[in-house]
């Protein structure tokens, strides 16, 4: 079983914000296309660790993973399976869980 | 000869001064033409002839609060455009300033930068008698762009203090220094707050705020002291009471709820902040839910925002929300957000 961890700070941005790639350069859509779904795609684990950014707008977060299941890269099954949050606040482990759950794929 | 009857010596005065009003209306509507032609007609030279004027900028820039403060600002802004408008060629007097408050200076680094796009070259300034004023200015770059070069170091505390930022784009990386303070200062889960609350606000106005690309920007104040910390954002753009109005199934919700009704402005932007019980509008950004949120968290926090004709205002000391609506519109929207620290 291959795992591999994303840690937004060092990877991505220490300062991510913005929902789409027309918002900002470190936006929500962007680590969700370019960083998550290949790693989600290549590994069977993937752990994402979000300390050592200085936060996340909610749109970034919704985007990034929300997303995932929206855009129906993934299914809600497969992310439960398949990835990992780990972040010292609580606050932002439990608002991914909740964009993930919200999240229905577009038709 | 007969001397002339009294009556006759009437009649032909009464005609003298018919005549006499008759010429001099003559005489003034050939002056006034002459006048009028005189200002059409263009300079030997060739050049169009420029007119000059030179406006005084009030002792306080400031917007929020003392509404006669903020009427004697809104004037001096509404002169220079008006001027810019017809044509004249405005020189800024910055010399009486001697207060600038971060709602005043955004709202004139706004102003400044429509007027040097739309009228190049026609503005200009003297600079200010005050120090700290000066310092201010030349820091945020308005005194640059009303083409005065830098000539003071900026080490007042005053306004050192103050970190600006400005963008296009929900970018906020150029706010790491201000992070990385607000960190030490607040602890991780407080400055993660206020940097969730931040970049909605500013991802708003990217999604939200304008029409063209082109216009869009943002501004931004933050200063953090022991006890406090104060940003306070602006955008020249729709307001959030129009951009609520052009959406067609939240306009038709809107208009349910405010229309005909006093203080409508205000209303809607009690709406966008999460007064979702009510309207149930769930599309929004969050940034505007969540500043409230962190400010009715912690006691002496305040919240006020000024869009168009709304402008609300939270305490969390007096644990309520003042709404009111202003006697002239804001351009876009003006966000002050002032919270107490954990470690007051």
């Amino acid at each position: 079983m291959t795992t591999h961890t994303i840690h937004i700070a060092s990877a991505f941005s220490q300062t991510p914000a913005g929902r789409f790639i027309a918002d900002g350069p470190f936006s929500g859509e962007l680590f969700r296309d370019h960083m998550l779904v290949p790693a989600l795609r290549s590994y069977d684990e993937v752990i994402v660790d979000l300390n050592g950014v200085f936060g996340f707008g909610s749109s970034f977060l919704e985007e990034a993973f929300g997303g995932l299941v929206r855009k129906s890269f993934f299914s809600k099954d497969e992310l439960q399976k398949k990835m990992r949050v780990n972040a010292s606040l609580k606050t932002y482990e439990n608002r991914v869980n909740k964009y993930i759950a919200d999240a229905k794929p577009e038709k | 000869m007969r001397k002339p009857s009294v009556e006759s010596k009437a009649r032909e005065l009464r005609l003298s001064d018919y005549v006499l009003k008759r010429h001099v209306r003559a005489l003034r509507q050939r002056r006034s033409c002459k006048r009028r032609l005189h200002l059409l007609k263009k300079p030997k030279d060739g050049k169009t002839r420029i007119k000059h004027v030179t406006i005084v900028a009030p002792n306080k820039i400031i917007f929020h609060g003392d509404e006669s403060v903020r009427n004697t600002f809104r004037q001096f802004i509404s002169d220079i455009s008006g001027k810019l408008g017809s044509e004249y060629r405005v020189k800024i007097d910055l010399s009486k300033v001697e207060l600038l408050l971060p709602c005043g200076v955004l709202l004139l680094l706004s102003q400044v930068r429509g007027w040097t796009l739309k009228f190049p070259g026609k503005l200009s300034a003297n600079y200010p008698s005050d120090e700290v004023v000066e310092q201010m200015l030349q820091s945020v770059g308005i005194l640059e762009k009303l083409g005065l070069p830098e000539r003071v170091t900026v080490s007042r505390e005053e306004v050192t203090r103050w970190y600006h930022f400005k963008g296009e784009s929900a970018d906020a990386s150029q706010m790491t220094p201000f992070m990385q303070v607000a960190k030490e200062r607040l602890g991780e889960a407080d400055q993660s707050a206020l940097y969730d609350s931040i970049v909605e606000a500013i991802t708003n106005v990217t999604h939200h705020a304008y029409d063209d690309d082109e216009q869009k920007r943002w501004w931004m104040f933050a200063s953090l002291t022991k006890t406090e910390v104060f940003v306070s954002i602006y955008d020249a753009g729709r307001s959030i009471p129009g951009t609520l109005l052009e959406k067609p199934g939240v306009r038709d919700q809107i208009k349910s709820w405010c229309w005909g009704k006093k203080k409508r402005d205000s209303r809607m932007l009690h709406a966008a902040m999460g007064g979702k019980s009510r309207t149930k509008l769930c599309y929004r950004g969050k940034g505007l839910p969540e500043m409230l949120e962190s400010t009715m968290n912690m006691i002496g926090s305040s919240l006020a925002i000024y869009s168009r004709r709304g402008l609300v205002l939270c305490d969390s000391g007096a644990d309520r929300e003042v709404r009111t609506e202003l006697t002239e519109p804001v351009d876009g929207t003006l966000l002050l957000w002032a919270l107490k620290t954990a470690k007051d």
